[in-house]
This record gives C-alpha cells, sequence and structure tokens, in this order.
C-alpha cells in the first residue's frame, strides 16, 4: 500500500466518518491488508448501524488476536445488543468470568466461521456448571466442525488440528472422570501420532490403562515420554506412574529409583520454576539455543514442548502481522489521526505479549504445583516401599530389592495385532510410539 | 450463747437423692458401620488402607483452571 493512500485516509478519517461513515472506511483500509486498523473501524460501524459484509467481519474476528478483545473495554457497549461483532463481546465477557452472558452470545452466533472455538468455549462452560451431557455435546460439535473447517494461511491445518485435539482431549477426560476408560481410549485415538498435542495424552491414555487393569500398557505409555524426541513433555505424574506401576507389581527397588531421579532431576530445579521473570520465560521460549545453565536447561526443556502450542503460534503470528502494520502506519505518524492508530496499535501489541508472558509464568507455577503434587505423592509412596523394607528386615532378608526387568527376544513373542516390544532400551520407532508395553510379571506374592 | 442459737436456726436438712436404676434395651440399638469381629483386623488391611493414600488420578479437574484461562 502506497504512503499516499494512507495519508488520504488519516486526512479525511473526521470528514469522512460524518459524511460516507465508518464502514467505507472500514473498507478502504481492509482491503489494504490493515486488519487490526480494520477492527478499529468496526467497532465504530456497529456502534453507528452501519451494515458490513458478513465475510469480512468474519475474517477480522478470526486473524485479530483474541487478546485485542479481552482487553478492549469499548466492547462492553455491545453486551446488552446483538451486534455482528458478538464473538468479540462474548471473548471478552469469557475472561471476565462473565459466562452467562459469553455462553448466551455464543449460542445466538449461528452461521460462524468460528465454530470450533466456539464450541470449545461453550464446552469449558458447561464444564464449569457441571452440565456433563452438553460439555460432551459442544466438545463433539467442535471436533465436528474442525474437520470441516478450510485451512487458510491465516489458520494453517497445525491451528485447526490443535484445537480439534484439545476438544478431543476435553471429551476423553469426560468419559475419564466417569470411568468409562475403553471409551476414554476409543476418544484418544482420534488424535494421530504425528500431531504436536499427542504425547500430552500420553498420560492420559496411561492412567485409563492403568484403571482397566492394563499395567503393561500403562507402563508402556509412559516410557514412551523416554523416547529423545518427546522427553520435552514429560511431567512429573508420567514419573510418578511408572512408580506406581512398579510398586504395585512388587518391583521395590525400581520405585525407589524412579524416586531418586525425581529428585535429582525435577526436584532440584522446582524454585527456578517458580521464581523465574516473565521477560526471562519469553526469552528462553523463543530462543532456538540451549542455554548454559542447568537450572535454564530444565526450564528450556518444558517449555519447548509449548513451542507448537497454539498460544505460541497465535503470540508470533499476531506480532508479525502488528509490527507491518505498525510499519505502514508509522511512515505517516506526522499526522495525527495516524497517531492515534498507532498508539492503539501499540496497546494492542502490548497486550498480546503480556497476556502471552501471564500465559508462560502461569504454565511456569503450574510446573512448580506439578512437581511439588508430586513430590508429596512420591513421599508417600516411598514410605510404602520403606514398610516393604521393614518387613523384610523382620523376615532376616536384606532389605536390597533386587529386580532387574526380565527381557525376552522379540523372536519369542507370537505376532498378533497387539504386539508387544517387550524391552525398551531408550531407542524407538516413530510409528510405533505409544504402542509399548513394557512386560512385566506380578511378584507379589498372593 | 447467742451464736449457738444462731447456728441451729440456720441449719439446712439436705436431701441426697440416688438415680433410679435404668433399663437399657440393646436390642433396639442402631449402629452404623459394619460388624466386625476381633479377628477381621489383620495387617492386610491397614496394608490396603496405606495403599488408598497413594495419589491416583481419578479425573482431570486440577487441570480445568490452566484450561480455561489460557485458551489463546
Amino acid at each position: 500500500m502506497n504512503k499516499y493512500l494512507l495519508i488520504a485516509i488519516f486526512i479525511i478519517t473526521p470528514a469522512l466518518a460524518n459524511a460516507k461513515g465508518y464502514a467505507d472506511m472500514f473498507n478502504i483500509v481492509y482491503r489494504n491488508n490493515l486488519y487490526y486498523s480494520s477492527y478499529i473501524f468496526l467497532k465504530k460501524s456497529v456502534s453507528r448501524g452501519e451494515s458490513i459484509a458478513q465475510g469480512k467481519v468474519e475474517k477480522i474476528m478470526d486473524i485479530v488476536h483474541p487478546s485485542v478483545f479481552i482487553h478492549d473495554p469499548e466492547l462492553d457497549e455491545f453486551v446488552s445488543k446483538k451486534t455482528a461483532i458478538d464473538y468479540a463481546v462474548a471473548i471478552r465477557r469469557f475472561f471476565l468470568n462473565d459466562f452467562k452472558t459469553a455462553k448466551k452470545k455464543l449460542i445466538r452466533l449461528k452461521r460462524t466461521n468460528m465454530r470450533v472455538e466456539k464450541n470449545y468455549i461453550l464446552g469449558l462452560i458447561y464444564l464449569t456448571e457441571k452440565n456433563y451431557k452438553h460439555v460432551a455435546n459442544r466438545f463433539k460439535r467442535c471436533v465436528r466442525f474442525a474437520s470441516k473447517r478450510r485451512y487458510t494461511h491465516l489458520k494453517p491445518e497445525s491451528y485447526v488440528k490443535t484445537f480439534k485435539n484439545r476438544c478431543v482431549q476435553q471429551l476423553a477426560r469426560i468419559y475419564f472422570a466417569n470411568k468409562d476408560y475403553k471409551r476414554t481410549l476409543k476418544v484418544l485415538d482420534y488424535v494421530r501420532k504425528d500431531d504436536y498435542i499427542w504425547p500430552r495424552f500420553l498420560i492420559d491414555r496411561a492412567w485409563s490403562y492403568y484403571w482397566l487393569g492394563e499395567t503393561e500398557r500403562s507402563l508402556g505409555s509412559v516410557v514412551t515420554y523416554k523416547a529423545p524426541l518427546l522427553k520435552r513433555f514429560m511431567i512429573p505424574e508420567a514419573n510418578y506412574l511408572r512408580g506406581l506401576i512398579y510398586y504395585e507389581m512388587c518391583y521395590f527397588e525400581k520405585a525407589e529409583n524412579i524416586y531418586k531421579e525425581f529428585n535429582e532431576t525435577t526436584w532440584k530445579y522446582r524454585d527456578v520454576a517458580r521464581t523465574i521473570s516473565k521477560n526471562r520465560l519469553l526469552r528462553l521460549i523463543i530462543s532456538k539455543k540451549e542455554p548454559k545453565e542447568q537450572k535454564n536447561k530444565f526450564l528450556y526443556y518444558y517449555l519447548k514442548g509449548f513451542k507448537k502450542d497454539i498460544r505460541f503460534f497465535s503470540f508470533k503470528q499476531a506480532r508479525g502481522h502488528l509490527t507491518a502494520e505498525i510499519k505502514k502506519l508509522s511512515r505517516v505518524k506526522s499526522l495525527r489521526q495516524a497517531q492515534i492508530f498507532l498508539d492503539l496499535l501499540y496497546y494492542y501489541k502490548k497486550a498480546i505479549k503480556e497476556d502471552f508472558q501471564d500465559f508462560l509464568k502461569n504454565v511456569s507455577n503450574d510446573y512448580y504445583l506439578q512437581i511439588r503434587q508430586m513430590r508429596s505423592a512420591f513421599v508417600k509412596l516411598n514410605l510404602m516401599v520403606s514398610l516393604k523394607k521393614r518387613e523384610r528386615l523382620a523376615q532376616g532378608k536384606s532389605i536390597v530389592f533386587k529386580d532387574e526387568l526380565e527381557t525376552k527376544p522379540l523372536g519369542d513373542i507370537p505376532n498378533i495385532d497387539d504386539k508387544f516390544i517387550w524391552d525398551f532400551r531408550g531407542g524407538f520407532w516413530a510409528d510405533e510410539l505409544g504402542d509399548y508395553a513394557v512386560a512385566l510379571q506380578n511378584r507379589c506374592v498372593k | 450463747m447467742s451464736s449457738v442459737s444462731y447456728a441451729q436456726t440456720t441449719r439446712r436438712v439436705t436431701k441426697i437423692e440416688y438415680k433410679k436404676r435404668q433399663k437399657i434395651d440393646l436390642g433396639a440399638l442402631m449402629i452404623d458401620g459394619q460388624l466386625v469381629s476381633p479377628g477381621d483386623f489383620t495387617v492386610d488391611d491397614e496394608k490396603a488402607k496405606a495403599s488408598e493414600l497413594l495419589f491416583k488420578r481419578k479425573n482431570h479437574n486440577d487441570r480445568l483452571r490452566i484450561n480455561i484461562e489460557y485458551v489463546f
């Protein structure tokens, strides 16, 4: 877009607003791909009751980062009205915890491109209301609409698929809470192994197998995190589950060693997760180089697991758009109107950045809480192992447990569909990830 | 003399009443819980109870807050 057109827009803005209206201004700016600036005109034209083509409104709603809606108090003007920007208003109300208005607005949105997001948010609202029937329906719809949604360069396949898989995960978790573990696993199977979010589902699968009594498969699922590619997704709970299964199958030394490993690799660095600054977190997630310090490495790898997260790539995308728009507007910043626009764009950029940093801080705090929660779980588990030791002492036996895992040659296992891989020595086969099972003979004497 | 007569006029008679015998109908008593014999308290029972204290995930309610606050 050339400089003169921009100058023309901003010189005539006040005059046009009175004569032709904001809708025309919107169209000019929109044609020049200034989407965030279009959003400003969109609000003004909606406020005046001027109509704008639905397709264009949809595109703005799709492109503009939700943090802009969340931090835009001007949207409060439209809370009690039915307008074309109801999606933006609903997003703001949702984040202000006004679930009632958000729900009303979202249900009203019938023909919208944002059906995946709409159903996901409605599902979350019903989840807070504990209305599980509606929750399941909404997440199912979210999955269905995601399969129909067209991919664009603004909302690529990775975005849509990740959203779909979040809905799959929530649906699976409802069945899990209802103790329908077979259905949980069936739902989780909808997520392909080459999907970014798939490793995060391994722990969900592992617990489902655990409750079904298929401890080999459960253990296999958590052991999958040992694959070099998936290390970054390892969470303390996966380690704990490994320890728990070994304990329950009377492999006490294994359980004890996992606890020691947890203390050495995770518990030791817990305070870094709690005290790290927001700026440092942002630098760590953006950085492509591994940090030198061990404590930074610890968080770097945890954050690496979020690099393919919706929140990271929508942040990067929004930052790119805004930077480009700011650059264009800066050429005419001597004009007062352009300066007002620039200020707004800087405000949006700041809001998006701060929201993302807040998210990172929350992720890191959540990680700290997970570590603490698992530490107390591990302490209890270790206590149980100590009880076993005491029993052995009372029986005059050695307190050192020797429970080397038994390995079998692959050829000794019959070739059936569910063939288990018996041995795991740090290698992995990409196509078999998630299908591991560790063969364990229950050593408990009955 | 006067002090002796004063003491005689103010003396109180204390009556002690004993509680009458109560009859308790043991058959009509309702007891909540399971009837167990002393032999039921075994080491295995204690182990099972201790094992119940171990963390075993039953739902993901603790993950709800972070999912709601950070959708995008």
